[in-house]
């Protein structure tokens, strides 16, 4: 029960406040009416399997070029002006789609919104890990207000959907394109007025090709980061199988037309649901992260097993369910080993990471289900999915005490870390006897952190004795508690 | 050794407080340059005693990586 508390700390007033216009904004722009008519209206425009194909490739030659770049310049500039830059593109892409009358505009409207997505991707999950870092001092509640920005966002994809059908049957398909511009326009004005998080900008300048060498420099050579990235990207490529694979099971089965639609709606609701249930689970603990990865690999299996159309269904909205938990869990312990002025950066990596891992993988797939039939490719969703359990539950069991396998100088380094974390507690008074006791010892035997705690020492003493600037204080207490000003 | 008096000190201070995000500043000079009291300040800004240290902490850091950066040559850390 105590655990439970310590989990779920209270949410500070202006944590909720502050990410209003954020969910706000992303609920307007997840209100894309024309995605759920996009096929009529391309075949209506003369689109053939063959241009479709063009179609795919054209933006799949877009997105993973663009996104660590944008990731990059979103860590560099403002991540708001970057959801603001998207929010143009979705305008534009929609804009040129609703107005084209052959392949090649349209083409061009698909890579434009290549676009959106590239300076959408890790961009979101960036600003709100950093929200609750500045609100609350640590990472612990990330994965609850992601959870609710997810929601919001698949709420606004599953009412877009339904009223773009509805949209498009009394009008036309074309129309739904114009009528989305309105919500695009109004989520521009939300960013806007959003109080973007600036950890990523306190850090001194450095200079742009540092600064990229640095953000690749994390991906590829910090082992953690590397693993976590691995997950991510792998959970990514699943979910993309799912939904692009998926209907072939169904196809395979002869399915009647009728259970598409609520079939795609249950798999579709599995990200908001999934974000919901993440802010009710503690996925810190092991017996939840156990269940995780044991039901993924599971659910992937059921489905080269089993024949039964309701099985199937099943199967499938299980495993998209667990993907969407499992992909937050992967940002928070991504977010957790990266410094906030690399995070959309590295967060960009995860998306074309998946991209590159996905363009094989899909191949082999059609490859083998053509052959072979879709269930005999179902091995290849099992495999990736026993990969992504490994992941998870890979540090679970390294954390076990192992002294043998665990250096000297590596178990230094994690206390060294730790005493940092503890200062203030230690200063405080606030930490219990044997963790007080582990600090001295450390202390004592640590040249490095004996210097650090004096350094910190003498940054309060000179706080107290410094005369700082009036319009610092008043302006601090007004910005975040508008009650005081008035007394 | 560290003399707020010195106007490199005060300035290289005022700077790293001014550029943390609103809440940690709202902190710091709450705690350490006005001295209140944890409780107090915690009820204040609507945070639990665990996330009000948590805040203090990241905040002290931040400004002792500054101060270090600026009044020595080579950061030492």
């Amino acid at each position: 029960m105590s655990e439970a508390v310590a989990a779920f700390p209270a949410v500070p007033r202006t944590l909720a406040r502050r990410l209003v216009p954020l969910q706000v904004a992303v609920g307007l722009q997840g209100f894309i009416l024309w995605v759920a008519v996009e096929k009529l209206f391309m075949t209506q425009i003369g689109f053939t399997p063959r241009s479709v194909g063009l179609m795919a490739a054209a933006y799949a030659a877009v997105v993973p070029l663009l996104e660590v770049p944008s990731g990059i310049l979103a860590d560099r500039w403002s991540r708001n002006q970057i959801m603001v830059c998207a929010s143009g593109a979705l305008l534009a892409s929609s804009l040129l789609g609703g107005l084209s009358r052959n392949v090649p505009t349209y083409i061009a409207a698909a890579m434009v919104l290549g676009v959106y997505f590239a300076l959408n991707s890790g961009t979101v999950d960036s600003i709100v890990y950093d929200v609750v870092l500045e609100e609350t001092g640590s990472s612990d509640q990330y994965e609850v207000w992601i959870g609710r920005v997810r929601l919001v966002e698949s709420g606004a994809f599953a009412a877009s959907a339904l009223a773009g059908g509805v949209l498009a049957g009394w009008t036309s398909a074309r129309l739904t394109y114009f009528a989305s511009l309105p919500f695009v326009a109004i989520a521009i004005v939300a960013f806007l007025r959003f109080d973007e998080p600036r950890l990523h900008r306190a850090a001194e300048p450095v200079a742009l090709r540092s600064h990229v060498a640095l953000t690749y420099r994390t991906m590829i050579r910090e082992p953690r980061v590397r693993q976590v990235m691995l997950l991510a990207a792998l959970v990514g490529l699943l979910s993309q199988a799912v939904f692009e694979f998926g209907p072939l099971w169904l196809v395979a089965l002869a399915a009647p037309a009728a259970l598409f639609g609520p079939y795609w709606a249950a798999l579709v609701s599995t990200v908001g649901v999934g974000g919901y249930l993440t802010s009710k689970l503690n996925l810190d603990r092991r017996a939840v992260l156990s269940v995780l990865a044991l039901a993924t690999p599971a659910a992937a299996l059921a489905l080269t097993k089993t024949h039964a159309l309701g099985a199937v269904i099943a199967a499938q909205v299980v495993l998209a369910l667990l993907l969407a938990i499992i992909s937050i869990r992967a940002g928070k312990l991504l977010h957790d080993g990266v410094p906030s002025n690399l995070r959309a950066g590295v967060s960009s990596g995860v998306g074309t990471l998946s991209w590159l891992l996905f363009l094989p993988f899909s191949l082999a797939f059609g490859w083998v289900a053509r052959a072979h039939g879709v269930q005999r490719a179902g091995w290849f969703l099992t495999a990736a999915a026993l990969l992504v359990a490994l992941l998870l539950i890979a540090p679970v069991l390294r954390h076990r005490p192992k002294p043998a396998a665990m250096s000297a100088s590596e178990s230094d380094e994690f206390a060294c870390k730790a005493l940092v974390e503890l200062v203030t507690d230690y200063l405080d008074g606030a930490l219990p006897p044997e963790l007080k006791d582990k600090f001295q010892t450390h202390l004592a035997s640590c040249g490095g952190c004996d210097e650090y705690v004096r350094q910190i020492g003498l940054t309060i003493g000179a706080l107290h004795e410094a005369d700082l600037p009036a319009t610092s204080r008043p302006q601090a207490s007004a910005s975040s508690d508008p009650d005081l000003s008035d007394r | 050794m560290l003399d707020p008096a010195d106007p490199n000190v005060g300035d290289t201070l005022a700077a790293a407080v001014e550029e943390l995000p609103a809440t940690w500043r709202e902190v710091i000079i709450a705690r350490d340059a006005l001295g209140h009291d944890a409780v107090e300040v915690g009820e204040r800004l609507g945070l639990t005693p665990r996330q009000q240290r948590a805040i203090l902490n990241r905040a002290r850091a931040r400004v002792r990586e500054r101060l270090a950066r600026r009044l020595t040559p080579e950061a030492d850390r």
